[in-house]
């Protein structure tokens, strides 16, 4: 009964959806925006009606009892609405849906032809989900008999992060959506020009930032609560996520070319296309079960068809759009080599070549299976190809904002970028030899990071930039990357990692850290026993406590295992048990010394900030 | 004297030892972490502790310690599990396009730069 | 590059279908790939202690010219003891099997065979786990296949069935 009523407003959804597309095509525009907010408002309603299905704990629904448990607190009950395949889709859908509505009441005064296509366009992308979601994926689907309890959830996804990671990530590459319409709207309305670029620009800032701020909270996850030790693998999935992160960032710097100069204007579509296109890459590579990650999906080929159709119907109508209605860009002329508008250029290089390095490690392995062949594209393939031009790429962020638009100025900076190069080559080489690792990828990291970070404190203190508020959005972002990349470089070189087995009262020494397993305790909670493992740590002269804890779950039957972190003020001592031998004499242990991590955090940090500060810039 | 050089002497072994037990374990680490662990999913050798994964981290320790090189190790290994068990990828016939199409891209970019943009002096 | 805008579609289009049929075809593929290097190569030196008296054997040369199956088993592997019955009957049908007693210990194997029979022409310990390496496993139990040239024909994952069983005998002939 429940679903059935859960089923109808999904129907009506869909109908509202498909008279949204007749009173377009009727030029009845205004009730064409209606039908699409109504047909909105009914997906909001129905992913809410299934947030109260998990709530109310209503077995009857498949994805509830499989996904939960009447034992599960409120909120990762809650959570658990998103945390399966169908429920995930719905939420998609939803944000598809929520975007769009945005746009329309936000965007009513100006351009109503935009508004009209913009709509009709993201109107059809949610229908499209949305009769995928209604016939593979329906997270409203019975179970008959009604199940007395649910199967219960994995007790790794019973973590705050989960509740907020995955709708980070989703307000994030799915809000791409609403630029992809925007885009397709103004070429076919041939008014891709920098009043579009100025009107845009704020919605695809949002999702870069919710994408950020996505993909942020997921290596803060792996990193406290899943005992990974580090923040970032390499992963296919994560990858995935990465991928429309670059497209945007490029896309973001293109556009500026276009509100200021009204300059690429074909590559700011085919950019908007491209991100979006990645979005959806993405959700097919992770749910369609071709890859081989630790995040393993729940996977099935079967929905993989499904998606992957509909991806390339999107795709492949944007692209024909684009190649049909191909704006006339301004002019044919060359740009010169010092301005701004080179830089951007440059800027988009380097972007899209580390898009493309990473697409082609995520997918090659998907390519050679194909031929029953396979290779593994691990870290080392990253780092390696990465490396030399990271390095290039941040010395032109720091030159970069120095340029002006339409003039060529190299000439009177090259002063400034004598001196701050001098003095980064002193500080990165101080670094090196008072810490004593005389590596050459480490001291090429530090002076390129050292050198942006100089560079812009040198920027704000010449022009004043400091605290008004025009620069702050660029100061914040490239500063936050710069410390992003310089705690990277220091994190990976002067991090320590030991994996040993310990009994109880043994000593495990190495260079100056000293681990002293003191006793074990066993506790038990409502949901699982616990076995806590108490270490005593010594480094130089401090002494601090660990105590990492397995737990043994009751429902489903699972094994755990709680990271114990220790954080002093650029590091922290992280220690997580592995295995309990099989006479529970010996405890297997991984003990990670993370040097700089906040760093890392920090930089995160400042490039969100910087986001913000420019969506508020744009209000001021 | 003597046996301040004897005392000297056992010192200096004790500590060369330990200090090649800290490569070995270095370099162990190093290779295991470019290993796959065949029975998980994604995970590398090191940070596995599977019986497979035990196995083959005794296998590196021991041949480490016999001074076996790295190249060695490694093309035992595929000799036994194949290339898939690595997640360096050798440049081979199978792993030429990963490392052409970004060059491939390099090369285009800069190309469709060059057109673009106009050296002044 | 002046294209005109019927090709440019066309263009297009071509490359999208060929991603969508590689996307396509790669559903179909396991992720897991299970290294199948070692099939069809030499067998490699296998040489251990026996189970039994700890004496030093080597298969290579104890079993010159015959045709023979390794199997990799342990006390505590739960699979091992499904599918013991069909060891013993492969060894009825007078078919040797090498067993390599992988990380046990010696009691335990010891009465693991008492108790369910001994399938085995010889037992060799590998507590290192360094002979399942050497033959490119990486779980038990795992069955391997040398024919009388000391060639891995095939080898088996998992616990062995009637089916191998009856496939064995046909190639033991």
């Amino acid at each position: 009964m429940a679903s059935n009523f859960a089923n109808i407003l999904l129907f009506i959804a869909i109908i509202s959806s498909f008279v949204s597309n007749f009173f377009f095509f009727n030029k009845k525009t205004e009730a064409s925006i209606r039908s699409f907010r109504i047909s909105g408002l009914f997906v909001i309603l129905s992913f809410f009606l299934l947030i109260y299905f998990f709530y109310t704990s209503n077995f009857s629904i498949a994805a509830v009892y499989e996904n939960s448990h009447s034992l599960k607190p409120t909120m990762y009950k809650v959570a658990g609405a998103w945390g399966n395949h169908e429920g995930s889709l719905l939420l998609f859908v939803m944000i598809v849906s929520l975007y769009g509505i945005a746009f329309s009441f936000l965007n009513k005064k100006n351009n109503f032809n935009l508004t009209k296509w913009t709509i009709f366009f993201q109107n059809n992308i949610v229908l499209i989900f949305l009769i995928y979601l209604v016939t593979t994926s329906n997270p409203f689907d019975m179970i008959v008999p009604h199940p007395r309890e649910g199967l219960g959830l994995n007790p790794i996804l019973q973590d705050p992060l989960l509740v907020i990671h995955p709708p980070f990530l989703y307000l994030g590459y799915v809000g791409f959506s609403l630029t992809l319409s925007l885009v397709l709207a103004s070429l076919i309305i041939k008014s891709l020009n920098s009043e579009w670029a100025q009107l845009t620009w704020p919605w695809v800032l949002s999702s870069w930032v919710f994408l950020t701020i996505g993909i942020g909270l997921g290596s803060i996850w792996a990193y406290y609560e899943l005992g990974w030790g580090g923040y970032w693998f390499w992963d296919p999935v994560e990858n995935s996520s990465l991928m429309p992160w670059l497209a945007s960032t490029a896309l973001l710097h293109t556009m500026l070319s276009l509100k200021v100069k009204n300059l690429m204007k074909s590559w700011t579509a085919l950019l908007a296309i491209l991100t979006f296109s990645f979005s959806l890459l993405g959700t097919f590579l992770v749910r369609s079960g071709v890859l081989n990650s630790v995040h393993a999906f729940a996977n099935d080929p079967e929905r993989g068809i499904f998606i992957l159709t509909i991806i390339f119907i999107i795709t492949f109508v944007s692209f024909v759009i684009f190649v049909f209605y191909k704006p006339n860009d301004i002019s044919n002329n060359q740009i010169a080599l010092f301005s701004k508008e080179s830089f951007l250029l440059f800027n988009n290089y380097f972007l899209l070549f580390f898009l493309t390095v990473i697409v082609i490690g995520t997918i090659y392995p998907i390519i050679l299976s194909i031929f029953n062949e396979t290779i593994s594209v691990g870290p080392s393939f990253y780092n390696t190809i990465l490396a030399p031009f990271i390095f290039i790429f941040l010395i032109l962020m720091g030159i970069g904002p120095m340029m002006k638009w339409s003039k060529n100025i190299l000439l009177s900076q090259k002063k400034i970028i004598f001196y701050t190069i001098a003095g980064s080559l002193i500080l990165s080489a101080a670094i090196i030899f008072l810490a004593n690792k005389k590596n050459l990828i480490l001291f090429l990291g530090l002076l390129s990071s050292i050198y942006l970070m100089i560079s812009i404190l040198i920027e704000n203190i010449k022009n004043r930039e400091f605290f008004k508020l025009y620069y702050l959005p660029k100061n914040l972002a490239h500063f936050g990357f710069a410390l992003l990349i310089f705690s990277i470089f220091l994190n990976s070189h002067f991090s320590l990692s030991k994996n040993f087995e310990i009994k109880d009262k043994e000593t495990i020494k190495f260079n100056d850290i000293s681990i002293k397993l003191n006793n074990r305790q066993l506790k038990q909670e409502s949901n699982f026993y616990e076995m806590i493992a108490n270490f005593e740590v010594k480094k130089s002269n401090f002494i601090f406590n660990l105590n990492p804890s397995v737990r043994k779950f009751f429902q489903p039957n699972q094994i755990t295992s709680e990271t114990s972190i220790v954080s002093r003020m650029f590091s922290d001592h992280y220690i997580v048990v592995n295995f309990q031998d099989r006479k529970s004499d010996v405890l297997g242990v991984r003990y990670y010394f993370n040097y700089f991590i906040y760093g890392i955090w920090l930089g995160l940090l400042l490039i969100i900030l910087g986001g913000l500060f420019s969506a508020i810039k744009k209000r001021a | 004297m003597k046996i301040f050089k004897l005392v000297f002497l056992i010192l200096f072994l004790i500590i060369g030892q330990t200090l090649a037990n800290e490569e070995i374990e270095k370099k162990t680490a190093q290779i295991t972490k470019n290993l796959r662990c065949l029975v998980c999913q994604g995970q590398s050798v090191y940070d596995s502790n599977s019986d497979f994964a035990e196995d083959i981290k005794l296998y590196v320790r021991e041949e480490l310690t016999k001074g076996a090189s790295e190249k060695k190790i490694y093309s035992y290994m595929v000799s036994k599990y194949g290339d898939w068990i690595l997640f360096n990828p050798p440049l081979s016939y199978k792993s030429i396009f990963l490392w052409l199409i970004p060059f491939l891209f390099i090369l285009f970019g800069a190309i469709i730069i060059y057109r673009k943009v106009k050296i002044e002096k | 590059m002046q294209l005109k805008k019927e090709h440019k579609v066309i263009i297009v289009s071509c490359i999208f279908i060929s991603l969508f049929f590689i996307f396509y075809f790669s559903l179909g593929k396991s992720n897991q790939h299970n290294p199948t290097v070692m099939i069809g190569k030499k067998l490699p030196n296998i040489s251990g202690n026996s189970l039994e008296n700890d004496k030093k054997i080597n298969l290579n040369s104890k079993l010159k010219n015959e045709f023979f199956l390794i199997n990799i088993f342990a006390s505590w592997c739960a699979p091992c003891m499904e599918e013991h019955k069909h060891l013993m009957d492969l060894k009825s049908f007078k078919i040797k099997i090498v067993g390599i007693n992988y990380k046990d210990s010696e009691q335990n194997a010891k009465q693991f065979l008492r108790k369910l029979n001994d399938p085995y022409f010889e037992v060799i310990k590998d507590y290192s786990g360094k002979l399942s390496i050497e033959l490119g496993a990486y779980g038990v139990p795992e069955t391997y296949i040398i024919d009388k040239n000391h060639n891995i024909i095939s080898k088996h994952i998992g616990p062995i069935n009637e089916k191998f069983v009856k496939e064995i005998r046909e190639l033991k002939k």
